[in-house]
């Protein structure tokens, strides 16, 4: 085979003052620049965990503890099955009011303009409470179910939809009162919801039947629409965010 | 180059038009914004802070939609809304430090900064009070502070004099006048007086509309032969008043008024020409 004869390429002048001005440019165009910090994922998280309210973060985990203290003192006694469930359904309705309370707090106290004009938008921090609070709600909930299946002979797949119509059910309802309300009153008015979401799912206490698979089609259905209803309200939330008329509503 | 234009940008609440397909390209400087209560002030600052949602037009930056920049350009701004709240159980370094995270600024350099602002705005002495123990004047240089926490590119201040003292005033211009050399400032007020002594270009806003645009040398030129002064006793006033747009109204010792009038024609016999100040453009034009 013919060898190929290398190509030789002859030395390029470098014009030194030339070189040292063009990086000089480069250097000044670099100190110009901004240096656009953006936090991670977790920073952020950890930065909204140190600004949440401690009284909402706090009645959250108080309404865990109390639940778990109610739940003994019933196993001692050794109540019947629907006791259970009646604990299990009022204490589900009523922990998500301190993330509304902890939502609303942005708005009760004029924050929300400032916050929505922030990088870290007020949709974004909502969003970040809500898996926080969401989380402490999926641990409790979790607890219930174990706790009602080791002391009653119910399935798990019922017991999570005894727990989670009423739960979501009255989550729909506060943040349907949360949408409407832009007042510092609104606080109670969310507290009520609350509390009148609990005692609605006292009601099957009353009528054990409702317990039985006969009517297990229509706690289906129940939860069904409830999880229609808080995505229908979840919507309707952003959208205001992002038109601002919820903000801006002077 | 920054640049920030408004592009027939509207905003409909039901029926009620409270901007009307406003153009506008700020680059560098200072810009005032004045405006009779409901002239749509506010709501033209809301738009462009990326807080409410034009109805039609659209708002671009550096030839980007605002909206579609999203965080990007949130980065760039700062931002005073007209009401400005807090939590009231923070303290004065608890809430910078507070708002410095959602703006995302560097940890490192949040410190420094809040100190500075601080410093700026004449609260460092108040640092560790909480906020609702502070008086209406201090809440809203804390306000001033936050809108500058990280180091924006583009600042909106909506009535950020309100409140403060002559002094505070004062000091307020000094600052505004050293930042707006390197970046977009925005300002509204209905105040003139404070537009006057900082804003490089004005912005006079009417029933959702830019009814005069330009500097203030260019403005004044524009009322220049339709200022007049006169004396007149005081029962005269109120007429006066229903048939002119009367800028000024002074008591003198005699008994009689000086009246200052901006009007096409000359309003009385005795009226004389005088040179033009802004309050007169401002009257003149919203008036018109």
């Amino acid at each position: 085979m013919e060898k190929k004869n290398k190509i030789m390429l002859e030395e390029i002048p470098i014009d030194t003052e030339q070189k040292q001005r063009i990086l000089r440019k480069i250097a000044e165009a670099a100190e110009e620049k901004k240096y656009a910090y953006c936090p991670s994922f977790w920073e952020i998280f950890y930065g909204q965990l140190k600004y949440i309210s401690s009284f909402c973060l706090g009645g959250q985990i108080i309404c865990f503890l109390l639940f778990l203290a109610v739940f003994g003192y019933f196993q001692s006694q050794g109540v019947g099955m629907t006791v259970y469930l009646g604990i299990g359904s009022a204490s589900s309705s009523c922990i998500g009011v301190f993330l509304m309370m902890e939502l609303s707090r942005s708005r009760d106290y004029g924050m929300a303009e400032l916050e929505q004009a922030c990088y870290l938008d007020l949709k974004q921090v909502w969003c970040i409470k809500m898996i926080l609070f969401g989380s402490l709600d999926i641990v409790t909930l979790t607890a219930m179910a174990f706790g009602i299946a080791g002391n009653t002979s119910l399935n798990m797949i019922r017991i999570i939809v005894y727990l989670l119509a009423p739960f979501v059910l009255s989550n729909a309802l506060q943040l349907l009162v949360f949408t409407f309300l832009r007042s510092r009153k609104g606080e109670y008015l969310q507290m009520g919801a609350a509390a009148f979401a609990s005692g609605m799912s006292l009601l099957p206490l009353d009528h054990p039947n409702w317990y039985t698979t006969a009517y297990f089609g229509i706690w289906v259905c129940v939860l069904a629409a409830a999880l229609v209803f808080l995505v229908r309200e979840i919507v309707q939330l952003y959208h205001n965010l992002e038109e601002g008329e919820g903000i801006c509503w002077s | 180059m920054l640049e920030l234009k408004l592009d027939r940008v509207s905003k409909h609440y039901k029926q009620k038009i409270v901007a009307d397909r406003l153009e506008y390209t700020f680059q560098k400087g200072i810009y005032g914004l004045l405006g009779e209560n409901g002239a749509g002030k506010t709501t033209l600052l809301r738009m462009i802070a990326g807080v409410l949602r034009p109805t039609t037009g659209e708002i671009l930056c550096n030839q980007c939609e605002i909206r579609k920049m999203g965080g990007a350009y949130r980065m760039k701004l700062g931002y005073l809304p007209q009401e400005f709240g807090y939590y009231p159980n923070f303290t004065v370094w608890r809430y910078l430090e507070y708002l410095a995270e959602l703006k995302a600024v560097p940890p490192e350099a949040a410190g420094e900064r809040i100190e500075k602002h601080l410093e700026q705005v004449g609260l460092s002495s108040v640092k560790t009070d909480k906020i609702k123990t502070l008086s209406g004047g201090m809440v809203r240089r804390l306000g001033i502070a936050q809108a500058l926490l990280n180091d924006p590119e583009i600042l909106i201040l909506d009535e950020p004099t309100s409140g403060l003292d002559p002094k505070e005033r004062i000091r307020f211009r000094n600052l505004l006048g050293a930042l707006g050399r390197e970046r977009i400032v925005l300002l509204s007020s209905h105040i003139v007086a404070d537009i006057e002594f900082i804003a490089d270009e004005i912005l006079i806003m009417k029933a959702g509309k830019f009814a005069g645009t330009g500097n203030q040398k260019e403005m004044l030129k524009a009322v220049e032969g339709k200022v007049w002064e006169c004396l007149v006793m005081p029962e005269n006033l109120e007429g006066l008043n229903q048939k002119f747009a009367v800028s000024s109204v002074k008591n003198l010792e005699e008994g009689s008024v000086q009246v200052r009038i901006v009007s096409e024609h000359k309003p009385m016999e005795h009226a004389k020409l005088v040179p033009p100040n802004l309050e007169d453009v401002y009257l003149g034009t919203v008036e018109k």
